[in-house]
């Protein structure tokens, strides 16, 4: 369906100040890191086009300032996103912690068709920093508690893992909006999947 | 005449005289003549020894001429026009003889002139309605042109003033010279600027072509009135409501576009900006005990041009409140000392604490770890704050972890640390930059709010503000959804600081400091940044998502010099506008003595409708309003007469 459509991916990274939102991003689409990005005011984004199945979509990747008392103003921002991604540093508990309200806050705010089967990925970034306050295996089964999240350990001062966890927010993104365009055209799917069913027997089966 | 002056000796000089106007309404037994076109007269009486006492002074009176009909659509321009329908009802059933009956018994239509007391007279038309204070109409009239109105209000102010009442701007009250306080309404008619243009003419003459349409002109009329009634700030939403509602009806009713009035800013004027504030001109206003002669002199000076480099980290002590502007070199001497004081007695709260007790006070420790993470990116790329183990970045730390005790309700919210660093770099003195750190925290502090309120509040100011200024921009915002200006978030949170090189925040903020020329100027500076990259913003059919961008990447771009240079000119304009809304002054805390056109007075001035005699307002504005208003539901209803 609609495959050669330009498709565009809006792509939101919320977590706790100073987790490494701005580098990540930074990282991915630009393959930079710097020791100097300013604090997130307001919001910001890029965008990077990326191959998936063949099909090129255009990610926008949008950036967000970290401090709670800024996300009243996240509504503008988060309208239409197809995947949020989630991110806590592995060496500070306190942004661990606050992953729930994260998710919960992005829930109400961004109001999605179907909260419970939206995409969600979460990364654990500075994996190249000791010591280490999260394991994996707590990062996993908190993802396992919110309906299977993915979930990458992450460095975006060394790049490990974030080129991975990108593709597989891209897909994720992609998933839900191919749902929720199907959501849209339910009448013309239907017609196009009774057509398939369908045995081809030589004869024009359409008696209309 | 005669009825009404009830002695055939008084002698009456014509203050006025109009023909061809119409009587759209007057009391119950002129109804026949609804509808006539006649002369009105404003006569007034000469005294002489004679005279009887019960000989009004002055009278308004109405001599029919002939017997017009006026079209179904005469109730264009006032609120009135309900009353009206049922009254043309009657005048079409009227025949012409019966009206010349009716002349003969009755006679010509007289109001004295001092039962008036108040006229509805609004932009849009030239109609003019008298009311008696108690919510009676005593007469109505459609004066053949906007001239001859204005020569008729002209006139009666020579022993009237006509004050506007503070909800219905086209509704005045009418304070003769018996009545206290008429002396101290100083304010004219001309000033009132009661200008109309042609279009109730060319308006009537639509509306007769188009009878059948008749209905929908209904609604144009429920638009004025919701214009009239709804806050400034609602306007311009309740205007792109009507307007999308009516263009939805068809493609015919485009006819039917929601009439306002058109509105010109006056001229944009250019106030170049100065040479900034020099060692010599400051010297020259201390006096011998060191204190600054005139103080407003020095403001405007720093407005105009900002401050000299060498003279700034004096000057930024007094326009942040470090020091008192009338202080002398003696009493500042002292305050170095015990403020220096104070700063080390707050910092020793927390340089004392044990890790012990850190790890108890987590409200503190993760305070303190984001004040770290924050100073540690803060203007890293300038030299002063580069480097490893760099001591200024030490001391933006210490400073704010001093301040988070000094303010501990308000804690450390981000985009503090890029208020305090051009302040700390420009004064390099811990103490000092403390002090007035916390002297611009107390200007910007709701900025922080936990709920955000004064952020979204300024937002929503600033986007008034365009609408004043460039509607055609503002409505493109409205159209992208867009109107909410979230993409001027950065911009007023931090005062352009993250927009701006260092020596340019230093240039705007000590210019916002001064606080000329009026309240919030920084939202104007926005505005001029706004008007001045207008074309880009609404090229290409730009969303919210490529103007934050647009907006994101001006960093670095800005001529802050002419950006300050235009939104001076903008505050100008603003301030001269004859339509200057009571929400744009209040935003910009323009005075309404300040300000020139038609306006009403601000709630605690003090007017003559406190004396006891006069008909109160506000009762009196109400009990107008009832008629049209359900007051239970707030909605609309119409109300025709039996």
């Amino acid at each position: 369906m609609a495959s050669n459509k330009k498709v565009l991916l809006k792509v939101i990274i919320l977590g706790d100040s100073s987790v490494g939102k701005t580098s990540l991003m930074n990282q991915y689409v630009n393959r930079k890191f710097s020791n100097q990005y300013k604090a997130t005011i307001g919001a910001d984004f890029l965008t990077k086009e990326v191959t998936i199945d063949d099909r090129t979509v255009t990610m926008q990747i949008w950036d967000t300032a970290g401090q709670e008392r800024f996300q009243s103003l996240g509504v503008a921002f988060y309208r239409g996103a197809d995947c949020c991604v989630l991110v806590f540093d592995v060496t500070a508990p306190n942004t661990f912690k606050s992953l729930d309200s994260w998710r919960d806050e992005f829930l109400i705010q961004a109001a999605p068709r179907e909260p419970d089967n939206f995409p969600f990925v979460l990364l654990g970034n500075k994996v190249d920093l000791e010591p280490r306050a999260i394991s994996a295996k707590r990062a996993q089964q908190w993802c396992q508690s919110k309906n299977s999240i993915p979930y990458f350990e992450t460095s975006a001062k060394e790049g490990l893992n974030v080129e991975q966890a990108f593709l597989a927010i891209a897909k994720n993104a992609l998933a839900q909006q191919n749902q929720t365009v199907d959501l849209y055209n339910e009448f013309p799917d239907q017609i196009k999947l009774s057509n398939a069913q369908r045995p081809n027997n030589g004869a024009d089966a359409c008696g209309c | 005449m005669d009825d009404i002056v009830g002695d055939k000796n008084a002698k009456f000089k014509e203050l006025y005289n109009q023909d061809g106007v119409f009587l759209r309404q007057a009391g119950e037994m002129y109804t026949p003549m609804f509808g006539c076109t006649g002369s009105l007269y404003l006569w007034e009486h000469i005294s002489d020894a004679e005279s009887k006492p019960e000989v009004p002074s002055r009278f308004l009176e109405w001599r029919p001429q002939d017997f017009v009909e006026l079209k179904t659509a005469l109730d264009e321009g006032s609120e009135e026009w309900t009353l009206i329908e049922s009254v043309k009802k009657r005048c079409r059933t009227s025949s012409g003889n019966m009206v010349k009956d009716f002349l003969n018994s009755i006679g010509n239509l007289n109001v004295c002139f001092s039962n008036i007391k108040s006229l509805r007279c609004s932009k849009h038309d030239v109609l003019t309605t008298f009311y008696d204070g108690s919510c009676e109409l005593l007469a109505s009239f459609v004066f053949p042109t906007s001239e001859s109105r204005e020569h008729f209000l002209g006139t009666i102010q020579a022993f009237v003033r006509l004050q506007p009442t503070r909800r219905d701007k086209s509704l005045f009250i009418v304070y003769d010279a018996a009545s206290p306080g008429f002396k101290d309404l100083e304010k004219s008619f001309a000033a009132l600027d009661l200008k109309t243009d042609s279009s109730f003419w060319s308006l009537l003459k639509n509306i007769k072509s188009n009878p059948y349409e008749k209905s929908m002109e209904a609604f144009a009329k429920v638009t004025g009135y919701v214009y009239n009634s709804v806050d400034d700030e609602e306007h311009y939403m309740a205007q792109d409501d009507l307007q999308r509602s009516i263009s939805e009806i068809g493609d015919d009713a485009s006819a039917y576009a929601v009439y306002d009035i058109p509105n010109c800013l006056p001229m944009r004027v250019d106030y170049p900006r100065c040479n900034p504030l020099t060692r010599e001109q400051w010297r020259a206003q201390l006096n011998g005990e060191g204190q600054l002669e005139d103080v407003e002199s020095i403001k405007t000076l720093i407005f105009r041009g900002g401050i000299s480099p060498d003279i700034r980290r004096v000057v930024w002590k007094f326009l942040l409140g470090y020091y008192p502007w009338d202080s002398t070199e003696k009493e500042r001497h002292a305050l170095d000392i015990s403020k220096m004081e104070s700063y080390y007695k707050i910092k020793m709260q927390w340089t004392t604490f044990s890790k012990e007790q850190e790890d108890n006070f987590s409200d503190f420790s993760q305070r303190k770890s984001l004040i770290e993470k924050d100073v540690n990116r803060t203007d890293r790329v300038l030299d002063f704050y580069a480097g490893e183990n760099n001591y200024n970045i030490f001391s933006l730390n210490n400073i704010l972890l001093t301040y988070l005790l000094y303010n501990f309700d308000l804690g450390y919210v981000q985009g503090m640390s890029y208020l305090l660093s051009p302040i700390y770099m420009l004064l390099r003195c811990e103490v000092e930059a403390f002090w007035c750190f916390v002297g611009f925290m107390k200007q910007v502090m709701s900025n922080f709010d936990y709920d955000q309120n004064a952020m979204k509040e300024q937002l929503k100011s600033m986007y008034l503000l365009v609408n004043f200024i460039d509607p055609q921009l503002s409505k493109y915002f409205e159209d992208h959804e867009c109107a909410n200006m979230y993409f001027c978030f950065r911009w007023l949170l931090v005062w352009y600081k993250r927009e701006l090189q260092q020596d340019e925040v230093a240039r705007l903020w000590e210019v916002l400091w001064t606080g000329y020329p009026c309240k919030n100027f920084h939202l104007l500076i926005g505005v001029a940044i706004l008007e001045h990259e207008r074309d880009a913003l609404m090229g290409d059919n730009n969303g919210f998502t490529e103007i934050l961008k647009f907006i994101n990447e001006l960093t670095g771009k800005l001529d802050i010099n002419l950006m300050i240079n235009h939104a001076e000119g903008i505050y100008h304009q603003i301030k001269d506008a004859d339509h200057l809304t009571d929400a744009v002054r209040n935003i910009l805390g323009i005075p309404v003595a300040e300000a020139s056109g038609l306006q009403s007075k601000p709630e605690d001035d003090r007017s003559p409708r406190k004396g006891v005699s006069e008909p109160d307002e506000i009762e009196f504005e109400k009990s107008i309003y009832s008629n049209f208003l359900s007051s239970s539901t707030g909605r609309l209803v119409f109300l025709f007469r039996p």
